[in-house]
């Protein structure tokens, strides 16, 4: 991994306290951080202050930035795990990989067209446990056993709720003609 | 890879469509405004502590300075060495004295005084030494102190060597 000098002038710029700098790391990360927020937490005006609070923690730690990984991948994660504290405070409960419901048969038959906006309004319906796993893995990146550190659960926990998670995301774009009535 | 993760891998930016408000950035500037604000105070007030200090100290050593220039004399108790040696110095400057006494001729003393006075210079840049160095150094500059206390025992010892001699001379002379 290679951070280039700009990134390492900028960031320094930043801990040393210059605005500017700290705008200009804003403005390159602010909008993938935000949609991550919109994703993870749904309500925007929530989404927004987890945003600005994740940035007052970025600039708050950034002195603690090691260069161990991009300055994105560790400005994600503090964004990510802001998400994850907030809606763990309005009590999302992971279930454990011994209890597995019963899903309905969701094959994947050609029936589904997939499209941007019918995609973002499903996740957007998912339960919240089931969201945060299916963005975590699908949308960011994460592979499981970074999901297990983010979450604190087994990987084979988050195995099973992302392929459940991934089941009910079938089951609502299959239905996706009602998705548009939840939305009008 | 499944058909569903693929399709959102192939259009991944197109999940990222929202801006932040500009509302946002304010937000956050504000708060960063506030924390600096903060850490100038905190900066001031430990200024302010720290030239408080820096002037005690000041005043602390410009006293003892005071105290010790006015003087220029040893505190003996500094230190056990020194305490040793106050009685070692008394009993060296009775020598001196008792020696200088038995001195008879005129120039010769006035010779003398002149030797004297310049140990004296130096035994007093010994004391002011001890002082400075907050005694410190105190084993070699007492052994200096001897040094100096017996050369003037010397030089006086020789010229009443000499004094004698000729005494004796005179004495043979007039017999």
């Amino acid at each position: 991994m290679v951070i280039s000098l700009d990134d390492k002038n900028l960031i320094n710029d930043c801990i040393a306290g210059k605005r500017d700098a700290q705008y200009q790391l804003y403005k390159k990360y602010s909008k993938a951080m935000f949609n991550i927020c919109l994703r993870m937490v749904t309500d925007q005006s929530e989404a927004e202050d987890v945003l600005q609070n994740s940035f007052i923690d970025v600039f708050a730690k950034l002195k603690y930035f090691r260069f161990e990984s991009t300055p994105g991948a560790w400005i994600k994660r503090i964004v990510v795990n802001n998400c994850i504290n907030y809606l763990r405070k309005s009590k999302v409960e992971f279930q454990s990989a011994d209890y597995i419901p019963e899903v309905a048969d969701t094959s994947e038959s050609d029936d589904v067209n997939f499209n941007i906006d019918i995609v973002k309004k499903a996740i957007n319906v998912l339960p919240d446990g089931y969201r945060m796993i299916f963005c975590l893995y699908t949308m960011e990146g994460y592979d499981h056993g970074e999901i297990a550190e983010i979450l604190n659960i087994s990987e084979s926990t988050s195995k099973s709720q992302y392929s459940r998670a991934r089941s009910k995301l079938y089951e609502i774009l299959k239905s996706n003609g009602s998705i548009d009535l939840i939305y009008q | 890879m499944e058909k569903l993760e693929k399709f959102i891998k192939e259009n991944r930016p197109s999940f990222d469509d929202k801006t932040p408000d500009r509302s946002i950035w304010i937000g956050i500037e504000q708060k960063l405004d506030k924390q600096d604000s903060n850490k100038i105070i905190q900066l001031r007030w430990f200024k302010v502590a720290a030239g408080v200090i820096l002037i005690l100290c000041c005043g602390i050593l410009i006293g003892l300075n005071l105290n010790n220039f006015g003087s220029r004399t040893l505190n003996y108790a500094a230190n056990p060495e020194l305490l040793k040696y106050k009685d070692a110095e008394s009993y060296y400057a009775l020598q001196v004295n008792l020696k200088y006494n038995e001195l008879k001729d005129t120039t010769v003393k006035a010779n003398v005084d002149e030797d004297l006075k310049q140990l004296d210079i130096i035994y007093q840049q010994l004391k002011d030494e001890m002082i400075r160095s907050n005694y410190t150094n105190s084993e070699i500059l007492i052994d200096a102190m001897i040094k100096n206390h017996k050369t003037k025992i010397e030089i006086l010892e020789n010229i009443l060597n000499k004094q004698n001699q000729n005494n004796n001379e005179n004495e043979s002379m007039s017999l």
